[in-house]
């Protein structure tokens, strides 16, 4: 069976295998979707698929062994340098693909994170995207689709991935035998990294020091000394592991004052119960505009101190309702 | 193995094959067919239009050895090496990755020399925006005043990033996108030619995906063939482009309307189990909404049957200024999507708070005549409101210090399918909803109420609200017209009828007035008219 290991994305598991089935793969490929649910992962198993003589990903043959360890000749990986990948990069794409394959029928080149590439890599890119040799396919891969040129986008195939269901990443904890598995399913809002990642013990941990700062400050109560501890954190994620924590609050506390009762922490479920109704949904959803906004900073290189300290004393007060407001972040 | 993909087979030969671009066919074979060559050609449009196969005709009917001619024959040597990409004297060049001053000197120097088989050397330099600044500035002298067997065709996407300089010396040529019906007729034959069969469905659903660019579509009907094996079907199409089915849109919809949360969140947890990016759904929801809006205007929906005919029946049961608040708050939300972090939560959120604005507008604009509470609710309620600010005394004066506050005008009544009140306005809806304008007036401002309460209803005219005023009061207008007050009045209006309308007084029209008889008669005018000794020649309004 193809793709055995990979869990989820029956769509386009089986649009690849039906390629891989009539050996017509398109010369250029755009693997888009969320972060973290395995678009890389199935690229690489593509590609090994299409190196294989048994069109297959890991049946054990030389060539599958050489692309677990990395090193098969024909399959090119290129990653960002730092910041973006640049046109060297681009350029070594281009030379690589004008030899023709060693050891099997196609060259793979595979761009991870394509929204790094700079507008110059992008554009020398084009021609090889359009009208590569014959032998060569490639994939580029990216949760940012519009960061890229538009020249570029019309150039490859859409292959659209989605987030993991919750029962899918709960079957898949359920096996790895993982304590809290249907709590952690839930919180990791159909990312099976963000799984994986809260799975292990020292960081659910944290995740409970974060919720009860996060109840706390839905109730009313704002403690600056939560945000000092927390920038002194050694831990590197804490400052976005914070915020994650705290926009699934109140994404629950607002479906809940909505009505809607499939909330994701469902261990706190009285407690958010009984804090929703203190606030309107508006007030729940503005927060949860403003928790957006901050957590997207905090992947740039910001400084947080400010922007945390100003967020939990927003998010802390009970606003009035004396007139709506144009609704807008 | 030499598969080669289907955009690159089906690449246009000859001008006439160039799909909807006729303002450039046309004028280039007459250019050619009269022998007025332009030395620098600028093909400049959106991608997948046609430049690049443009620009390779063109060389075709320069250098066809039956040429130059309009209608290269695609037949002799030149032709055929040209379409193979092995001609030596057509140079394509990728400016992109070839965008330093170095290529560009190169490339000058190769200028000099006599074509080798055909009449002209033609030099495609395509993506020419990516050249650096220097780079354009090499290329100037040899573009201005070229060799005469020598033809540049610039193309580019963007031609605004090319300097003034370099767009001066060139013949501009912009493409357009291809129109849906051009796009649908040509990926048919396509299908047809591949020994496929496609659903009038899907193939509605590839053109949109195209949007206009001829290439995009040809991608996604490649893989549809490769995918099916021959058959496609709108639900192949639909799992291919990551489209959400219709019936999914239509159930937000009508849920967003209704103002059922739990459905809203259900319909996105179900699609979001199913595998589906919130961007792709959001874009999908946005689309619809769209087309939604068209067809409340009285548009044709240019999309496929099934979809219109759903289309038709919701707008049938909602009104253009409801679809157009929906839509309103989610404008910047495929925006907001892109950089997202946690963009499902995003999406949730929108909607919810999308349609949740649109039941707050709706509970603004209960008309003041519907059925009244009873007593006993309305007054429980009123307790509940003043138990803080006012002691109220039981039983005693309850009711008037109620009425006085204009609570117990209020209605309680839930309305089944409230949209019906975002009708079109008109001036008997108006003079419906004006006692309740008045109303929100009095609580915002005591005296501006009272000059407003002096002018009455007229008419309703471009989006304006007419108002006259008695003669004697034409103090009252010129407050009401001022400033503060005929802000708080227009807000007033907003905030009941949750459109805005501007506001316009008159004085009281020509005959309410007094009469000329009456102003002759007036002891001060007789006693003026002594005085000077004058006559009355011109009775004025003020």
């Amino acid at each position: 069976m193809l793709f055995e290991r990979i869990v989820g994305h029956n769509a386009p598991k089986r649009m690849l295998s039906r390629v891989l089935e009539t050996g017509r793969p398109f010369h250029s490929y755009l693997f888009w979707g969320p972060e973290g649910v395995g678009k890389k992962f199935l690229a690489l198993h593509f590609a090994q698929a299409l190196a294989c003589p048994n069109k297959l990903d890991g049946c054990g043959c030389s060539s599958c062994k050489q692309a677990e360890f990395g090193v098969h000749p024909d399959l090119h990986l290129i990653l960002p340098e730092g910041e973006s990948i640049k046109i060297g990069g681009a350029r070594t794409m281009i030379e690589v693909s004008t030899l023709n394959p060693i050891s099997s029928p196609w060259v793979v080149n595979i761009v991870d994170e394509a929204d790094r590439l700079t507008p110059e890599a992008a554009n020398s890119l084009l021609k090889l995207l359009e009208e590569p040799p014959s032998t060569v396919v490639n994939i580029l891969i990216t949760s940012r689709p519009h960061f890229l040129p538009p020249t570029i986008l019309s150039r490859c195939l859409p292959v659209s991935f989605g987030f993991l269901s919750q029962k899918e990443i709960l079957r898949e904890l359920s096996e790895k035998k993982v304590e809290d598995a249907e709590v952690i399913s839930r919180v990791a809002s159909g990312r099976m990294g963000d799984a994986l990642y809260w799975a292990r013990p020292e960081n659910w941990k944290r995740r409970g020091k974060y919720l009860g700062t996060g109840l706390q400050l839905a109730s009313g109560n704002v403690s600056l000394s939560a945000s000092d501890a927390l920038l002194k954190e050694k831990e590197k994620r804490a400052v976005t592991d914070f915020l994650k924590v705290l926009l699934s609050l109140w994404r629950d506390l607002a479906l809940l004052s909505a009505g809607v009762k499939e909330i994701a922490n469902i261990d706190q479920e009285k407690n958010l119960l009984s804090l929703s109704g203190e606030r309107a949904a508006e007030d729940w959803v503005k927060g949860c505009f403003q928790i957006e906004e901050v957590l997207e900073l905090s992947y740039t290189t910001v400084n947080m101190s400010m922007l945390i300290v100003s967020l939990l004393i927003s998010l802390g007060q009970r606003k009035t309702r004396e007139r709506s407001e144009p609704f807008a972040t | 193995m030499n598969y080669i993909s289907l955009y690159r087979k089906w690449r246009s030969q000859n001008f006439d094959e160039v799909l909807g671009q006729e303002h450039v066919t046309r004028t280039l074979k007459n250019a050619v067919a009269k022998g007025r060559i332009a030395h620098a050609y600028l093909f400049a449009g959106p991608r997948g239009t046609g430049k690049t196969s443009t620009a390779r005709i063109l060389a075709k009917a320069l250098n066809c050895q039956n040429g130059p001619t309009a209608d290269p024959c695609l037949k002799c040597r030149n032709c055929e090496h040209i379409k193979e990409g092995t001609s030596l004297d057509v140079l394509e060049i990728d400016a992109a990755s070839n965008r330093g001053i170095d290529e560009i000197r190169e490339l000058r120097e190769r200028v000099r020399f006599a074509p080798v088989e055909g009449r002209y050397k033609v030099y495609i330099i395509d993506e020419v925006h990516m050249l650096t600044p220097e780079a354009f500035n090499a290329l100037l002298k040899t573009l201005e005043e070229p060799p005469e067997h020598v033809v540049f065709i610039l193309c580019t996407t963007e031609p605004q990033k090319l300097p003034p300089t370099i767009l001066s010396r060139c013949q501009r040529f912009d493409f357009r996108r291809i129109p849906f019906p051009l796009l649908k007729e040509r990926f048919a034959q396509i299908v047809e030619a591949e020994g496929g069969k496609i659903e009038d469905g899907a193939l509605d659903m590839v053109v949109q995906a195209a949007s206009g660019s001829f290439r995009d579509g040809e991608s996604i009907l490649e893989q549809l063939l490769a995918y099916t094996g021959g058959e496609i079907t709108a639900n192949d199409a639909r799992e291919l482009l990551g489209l959400t089915e219709d019936e999914w849109l239509e159930k937000l919809i009508l849920a967003f309307l209704d103002g059922n949360y739990r459905e809203i969140f259900e319909v996105i947890d179900t699609l979001i189990s199913l595998g589906r990016d919130p961007r792709n759904i959001s874009r999908d929801i946005i689309q619809f909404l769209r087309q939604l809006l068209a067809v409340s205007v009285g548009n044709p929906p240019s999309t496929w049957p099934e979809r219109a005919e759903k289309l038709r029946v919701i707008a049938s049961q909602t009104s253009t200024p409801a679809i157009l608040s929906l839509l309103e708050p989610l404008a910047g939300l495929e925006w907001q999507m892109r950089s997202a972090v946690e963009p499902r939560y995003l999406l949730e959120m929108n909607l919810i708070f999308s349609s949740y604005r649109l039941q707050e507008r709706i509970a603004g604009l209960r008309p003041p005549t519907a059925q009244p509470a009873t007593k006993a609710q309305v007054v429980s309620e009123v307790k509940e409101a003043l138990k803080e600010s006012v002691p109220v005394q039981e039983g005693s004066d309850l009711k008037i210090s109620l009425e006085e506050k204009g609570v117990l005008k209020e209605t309680v009544s839930p309305l089944k399918r409230p949209l019906a009140f975002l009708e079109e306005i008109n001036l008997d809806k108006l003079k419906e909803y004006w006692p309740s304008v008045l109303e929100k007036v009095k609580q915002k401002s005591v005296p501006t109420y009272i000059l407003l309460s002096k002018g009455s209803l007229t008419d309703f005219l471009d989006g304006q609200i007419i108002l006259t005023f008695d003669r004697a009061f034409s103090f009252h207008k010129n407050m009401v017209e001022k400033g503060e007050n005929r802000l708080l009045i227009e807000e007033a209006i907003e905030e009941t009828l949750g459109v805005k309308y501007a506001l316009k007084c008159l004085l009281g029209n020509g005959e309410s007035g007094e009469s000329a008889e009456e102003i002759k008669n007036h002891p001060l005018v007789k006693q003026t008219l002594d005085l000077f000794e004058g006559i009355i020649t011109e009775i004025k309004e003020e």
